[in-house]
């Protein structure tokens, strides 16, 4: 039998049982006494236990085999949720990560878990005798001598739980009569406990070839002999192994009836991607040569086309969405790993795991995820006792949620720590030089992250301990900058900080507004699109030499394209405005024209150095021209 | 039109010595001078199209263009070694550096040419100044080509790409 | 006829290597339980020829639910699925009603063997 079609199958139902595990011992670890959670780690190791032997993944069967073990102690009261218990489960649990990732990949050699199993096992050694048969105490096996026909039975050497099937044997013989003087006893039967061999007296009207023939179809049962009264016989000949051959090659295999899901290479779902994207852009220039042919025939035909493009784009997109939980799923792991190592206490939950994002987003928020938890734990949090001279709860309260906004998704990552004291950065910024504008009085999101972000940057009184704070904002910042994205950051001295990541749902096609800037067109994702006017004089008004932007009596900053393109500054000709957003804070940018919406595929070019880092990526229009996609990140 | 270049092309006969010890070269100009990249650095050539500006990038990058589906970046060689922009009639160079793929814009590609390395001079303390380059721009010589009576400055076109993409 | 079967077993990858030991012998798989409560419920709704039947799943494992199903159908043809080292409850789900038991990892013959004993 081909396992190897079973091996991706296996891998995705192993990593999802292992990911419970993970869950489900930090659950315990919590709640020692829970029974709940000890069942559902025990299934869950079981049921890898049983795929692993099945696939022939050896070492992967042994440890979830002791693991489980170990388990059913706890669960039958011979051991307790300790310490070490949990330390070596969870050791456990990523062994068998790694171990099954080996396994699948064929390189099951390189699995290495003999001292694994040596703790596992000297965990389990004070272990008493094995557990007796569950089952109701049978009764009295025997009375004295009574005559009736004596049944040798002999199982196959390779009968799987040969005391299950002297058992079932046993069972059989009951329905034909009273059975007695069972040798070796049922207990030591059903415990496995002889040597193959067994037998028993049955009181029976049945002749001793149909008891024969009735027992050997219990199956496994390699002869039985039946005699009659005290007649002594040799064992009739071992009974041909009844092999029922395999069918299997010869019948067509119908197809999975029940099946709703099937599993598509990845590679695949990328190409489709790609094309999608291209025919995105044929089809902008189809469009547009169409109405410049102006035969109506052409141009519906053109226009349906374009639809079910639409609509295909669409499928395809919904194909590639993935609920966040893949990648969260370990992130309760890490924090407690972290909280653990670092001597803080971290309650963490976590909310929005079904929201959904394109697989190629997903890959890439773990990284920036990471270390946003990891910094709150560290960073953060303050210890134990601080915490206590503060008058907080003694456990941290760190969250993770997601949630769907418009385009985008929306992750945030909230701790009830120290929080940064934005005036105290300031003015430790301006004391050591880095900041010298003197009418500034707060420091923009951005700025603070650089500001605490910089290697020299420290404000070594005691009130906040940033050293450290800014290792990996930075890299979160500018990973989810380059993903489209960005970062907003709340945060109060003494009650915490929220980082907020804002994603487009995939990095492949977004939606975006064209506009055109002398001879130039941009893209701006339409995400960050609040609005678009025409510009009047009635709009605009300066404001200590810096042109502002009037809209409804709010004051939004202006910002010329040209001027960000250095271009020469336009004639008298129209413009707009286009208004622009960002979490809380919003800004006007004023282009010539405005050219439409469109669907627009996201393609990566290689930064220049010098270059303006206003563009988070390029397009390619209908005509065939890349186009640059407007960081609006940058911007606000 | 993209002119593939071919292995078999042409070649300006040389005197041969082994097989693999010949140098492939492609040679192409920059105002009145021959400068030459390895062939194998060399994915494609093909006409100079225009280019989309990246606002606040130095004068020696051209900007975006698309080659068949991918954004690709064009570094003007002209402005970057001579600073007299490559004509906008010339050529762009394919290069594959690394994983990126970068536009070289030059005036013109000549030829490729196979040298033997006897016919290369290693790149000395003056290669900068005998061609013609001011000394920044000295460690992008790797040597110096004798070919016939012209001598053909070979680029790292690798450093080159790196001086000026992030 | 082709003898209908209910799969029940929490592991999908079991499921599936189960049915097609079976489909590719001409068994019809005409359900499948990820839960003891739900292989109850498709029992009833479908009364197969033949269960199989694992033992540990979640909210009510394999041997209460032979245990059930018996009780709906005394004549209810159930195969146990299990592991090594589960002789004991093998043996439990054997006296709640089980006809026969196959252990993982499974071999297409052991189980098509098994199959045929329990139909008879």
């Amino acid at each position: 039998m081909d396992l190897s079609r079973y091996a991706e199958l296996f891998l995705t139902e192993s990593r999802e049982h292992l990911s419970a595990i993970n869950h489900l011992l930090l659950e315990l670890e919590r709640t020692p006494g829970a029974s709940e959670p000890l069942d559902a780690i025990f299934r869950a190791v079981h049921t890898i236990k049983g795929m692993s032997a099945t696939m022939g993944y050896g070492p992967v069967a042994e440890l979830t085999h002791e693991l489980e073990s170990l388990l059913d102690r706890v669960r039958r009261g011979e051991s307790r949720i300790s310490a070490p218990l949990l330390d070596v489960s969870f050791a456990t649990a990523d062994a068998l990560e790694s171990a099954i990732d080996l396994a699948v990949a064929g390189r099951i050699d390189e699995i290495e878990v003999t001292q694994l199993l040596g703790r596992l096992r000297a965990l389990a050694s004070d272990k008493p005798a094995r557990a007796k048969a569950n089952g109701k105490k049978r009764r009295a096996t025997s009375d004295n001598g009574e005559a009736g026909m004596l049944v040798r039975v002999r199982l196959a050497p390779d009968t799987q739980l040969s005391g299950v099937r002297a058992y079932l044997v046993v069972k059989r013989a009951e329905t034909l009569g009273t059975v007695h003087s069972l040798s070796p006893s049922i207990e030591a039967l059903q415990a496995g406990d002889f040597d193959r061999k067994f037998s028993l007296r049955l009181n029976t009207h049945e002749p001793a070839g149909a008891v024969e023939a009735a027992l050997r179809s219990v199956g496994d049962v390699e002869s039985v002999s039946a005699m009659s009264g005290s007649e002594e016989n040799q064992t009739t000949p071992p009974n041909p192994d009844l092999h029922v051959d395999p069918v299997g090659e010869a019948l067509p295999r119908e197809a999975l009836r029940q099946q709703q899901h099937i599993r598509i290479e990845l590679r695949r779902l990328d190409t489709l991607m790609n094309l999608i994207g291209e025919l995105m852009i044929t089809r902008g220039r189809l469009v547009e040569t169409a109405a410049a042919a102006g035969d109506l025939a052409v141009t519906e035909a053109v226009s349906e086309a374009s639809r079910l493009i639409s609509q295909l784009q669409d499928e395809i997109m919904m194909s590639r969405m993935v609920p966040v939980h893949h990648v969260f799923d370990r992130f309760p792991r890490l924090v407690r790993d972290a909280a653990r190592s670092l001597g803080k206490n971290v309650e963490f939950a976590m909310s929005g795991k079904e929201i959904e994002l394109d697989r190629s987003m997903l890959d890439e928020i773990g990284d920036p995820i990471v270390h946003l938890l990891r910094n709150a734990v560290d960073h953060g949090f303050e210890t134990p006792a601080e915490r206590e001279a503060a008058g907080k709860p003694a456990f941290g309260k760190l969250t993770l949620s997601a949630a769907r906004e418009r385009s985008s998704v929306t992750v945030r990552v909230s701790d009830d720590g120290r929080g940064i004291d934005r005036v105290r950065v300031l003015a430790k910024a301006r004391e050591q030089g880095f900041v010298t504008d003197a009418a500034k009085t707060e420091l923009t999101d951005e700025e603070l992250i650089r500001m605490i972000a910089r290697p020299g940057f420290s404000t070594k009184d005691q009130v906040t301990d940033l050293s450290g704070r800014g290792v990996g904002i930075d890299a979160v910042y500018s990973r989810v900058r380059a993903l489209g994205g960005s970062v907003e950051i709340k945060t109060a001295a003494g009650q915490g900080t929220t980082t907020i990541l804002r994603l487009p749902i995939t990095l492949a096609i977004i939606r975006a507004l064209l506009a055109r800037v002398h001879d130039e067109v941009y893209a701006i994702p339409l995400t960050h699109v609040q609005e678009t006017v025409a510009l009047t004089p009635s709009h605009l008004k300066t404001v200590r030499g810096q042109e502002v932007l009037l809209m409804r009596g709010d004051v939004l900053p202006l910002v010329r394209m040209r001027t960000l393109a250095s271009q020469p500054v336009a004639q008298d000709g129209t413009a707009h405005v286009i208004v622009l957003e960002l979490g809380e804070r919003r800004m006007g940018l004023v282009v010539d024209e405005l050219s439409g919406q469109q669907d627009i595929v996201v393609k990566h070019f290689d930064a220049v150095r010098g270059g303006a880092a206003l563009f988070s990526g390029a397009t390619i229009l209908s005509d065939g021209s890349p186009s640059l996609i407007v960081d609006v990140g940058s911007l606000l | 039109m993209a002119i593939t270049l071919i292995r078999s092309t042409s070649l300006d006969s040389t005197v041969l010595t082994t097989e693999e010890a010949l140098r492939e070269l492609v040679l192409f100009r920059l105002g009145e001078r021959t400068h030459a990249i390895d062939l194998h650095d060399i994915r494609e050539i093909i006409p100079r199209r225009r280019a989309t500006r990246i606002p606040g990038a130095p004068r020696d990058v051209a900007g975006i263009i698309n080659v068949r589906g991918t954004i690709v970046t064009v570094i003007d060689l002209g402005a970057r070694l001579a600073g007299e922009l490559a004509s906008a009639d010339g050529s762009v160079i394919l290069v594959q550096h690394g994983q990126k793929l970068v536009g070289i814009a030059v005036d013109e590609v000549c030829k490729v040419l196979r040298l033997p390395p006897a016919d290369i001079d290693p790149v000395q303390a003056d290669a900068a100044r005998i061609a013609g380059l001011s000394s920044e721009h000295g460690g992008v010589v790797t040597g110096l080509g004798h070919s016939g009576d012209s001598i053909v400055i070979i680029l790292d076109i690798h450093t080159i790409i790196t001086h000026v993409l992030l | 006829m082709s003898h209908s079967v209910l799969i029940c077993d929490d592991a999908i990858f079991m499921r599936t290597m189960i049915g097609d030991i079976l489909q590719q012998s001409g068994f019809d798989v005409v359900g499948e339980a990820e839960t003891g409560l739900q292989a109850i419920e498709k029992y009833k709704q479908l009364k197969p020829d033949l269960v199989t039947m694992d033992i540990v799943m979640p909210d009510m494992g394999g041997i209460d639910a032979v245990r059930e199903i018996t009780k709906f159908d005394p004549n209810a043809r159930v195969l146990m699925c299990s592991a090594m080292g589960q002789q004991a409850l093998v043996v439990e789900a054997i006296q709640a009603g089980a006809k026969d038991f196959v252990v993982k990892p499974f071999q297409p013959s052991r189980v098509l063997e098994a199959v045929q004993r329990v139909l008879g």
